[in-house]
């Protein structure tokens, strides 16, 4: 990616060379055909053009746009490394804290003061650390589920720190959230509980779907490698990247039975244990 | 009447002085100045400001571009592999970077310049005989 970054600015920086010599050597000859630097300077302009429009088309056509940096940073690539994803929450926290002019109460509610309550006049009593509650029952559920599918300590542990990231992610979500529910000015207490109740059952279903979000991405990675397999290979239940890392492997899988359920985000390559391939039009995988 | 004196000078200024990029724009055939490019850079390797120069001169200062424009192209006929660059030195011992004519490039010389010819036999037959 660096040496992709790397290249993309050297086209870039092409152009602006080219372009400050084609302009010094232009000043030279009208200074020495005896006009003064004002009338050089708008000579120059008129003869070579508008610069922006001209760098814009040359970049275009040499790959130095902004479309290409983004090309160049290779996203999917980016986005498939194990380390993304912690990088990618770990930030989102951060923003949300720099964000924040409570910070210190959002801070002190995640860390010191769990049983806060918000009372919500007279029609119910919302507490602050649902939030706390919630992701507290998905953790449950969700090691149970990774203890099922644990394929290696290493993908044990790069779902833990995700999810804890995440649950840490939510509880501050919803901590801003109340925050912000507090500060607004309500009309009524009826539109005061209508929002509220609105925003918990939100939130409720924004929590099961990141943790069916998190399990399919535990679920698409490579146990050997962690990347997010992109032409992943079904074997039995183990989905990797990495076959003959596997094999040597104490994780590599026991059935090879054909399954037509397949996981990951790329086209997959089902093995059976006759050797044949699925689909039938796919090369088995190489050895690397 | 002020305004329409100042018209007509404005309209005899732009009548004298040679053509400029927008009015060529209008007249030079789409891809022509590729074709020029790869005419000059037949006689050897230039850097743009020498293919400009070099243009300038063969049409006697008629034809006179945006000289920035012709980065662009030059950019794009390196893409399809007509022409490739090389960093060197110029006259005054500056960093430039050198354009010369690859063989498919002398190629697509012939080809334009045959295409070219047709076209303008043809307009000419045309406007000879209409």
């Amino acid at each position: 990616v660096w040496r992709s970054i790397w290249r993309w600015h050297l086209r870039r920086r092409r152009f602006s060379e080219e372009w400050e010599f084609h302009r010094e050597l232009l000043s030279t000859e009208l200074r020495a055909a005896g006009l003064n630097s004002k009338e050089v300077r708008q000579a120059v302009k008129r003869r070579l053009g508008p610069r922006s429009r001209w760098r814009r088309d040359a970049l275009r056509e040499i790959d130095g746009s902004w479309r290409d940096f983004l090309n160049a940073l290779d996203l999917s690539g980016l986005a498939a490394s194990c380390w993304f994803l912690p990088a990618m929450l770990a930030l989102a926290i951060v923003l949300l804290l720099i964000c924040d002019p409570f910070r210190a109460r959002l801070l002190s509610s995640l860390v010191t003061q769990p049983r806060e309550q918000v009372p919500l006049r007279r029609i119910v009593i919302v507490p602050a650390d649902f939030a706390r509650f919630t992701w507290s029952l998905l953790l449950c559920f969700e090691f149970m589920w990774l203890n099922d599918h644990r394929r290696s300590w290493r993908m044990a542990a790069y779902a833990v720190l995700v999810f804890v990231l995440l649950a840490a992610f939510g509880v501050a979500v919803w901590v801003a959230g109340i925050q912000l529910w507090i500060a607004i000015a309500w009309p009524s207490d009826m539109l005061q509980g209508v929002c509220i109740l609105d925003f918990l059952f939100a939130y409720a279903g924004g929590c099961l779907l990141a943790a069916k979000w998190w399990r399919r991405d535990v679920s698409a990675r490579c146990p050997v490698c962690l990347r997010r397999a992109r032409a992943p290979i079904v074997r039995g239940s183990v989905t990797t990247c990495c076959s003959t890392r596997l094999k040597s492997s104490r994780y590599a899988p026991q059935a090879t039975a054909f399954s037509p359920k397949t996981t990951g985000t790329g086209p997959s390559v089902k093995v059976q244990s006759s050797g044949k391939t699925w689909p039938p039009d796919a090369k088995p995988p190489r050895a690397r | 009447m002020a305004l329409f004196s100042s018209l007509d000078g404005l309209m005899e200024s732009i009548s004298d002085r040679p053509m400029t990029a927008r009015d060529q724009s209008d007249r030079l055939p789409p891809g022509k100045l590729q074709l020029l490019v790869l005419r000059v850079l037949a006689s050897g390797a230039m850097h743009g400001h020498g293919i400009s120069r070099r243009l300038a001169a063969l049409s006697s200062d008629w034809l006179q571009l945006e000289e920035g424009s012709l980065y662009p192209c030059l950019y794009r006929m390196e893409k399809r592999g007509w022409i490739e660059s090389k960093p060197g030195v110029s006259e005054n011992n500056r960093r430039a970077r050198f354009y010369s004519l690859t063989g498919t490039g002398r190629k697509q010389l012939l080809a334009d310049r045959e295409s070219w010819r047709k076209f303008s036999s043809v307009v000419e037959r045309v406007l000879k005989e209409a």
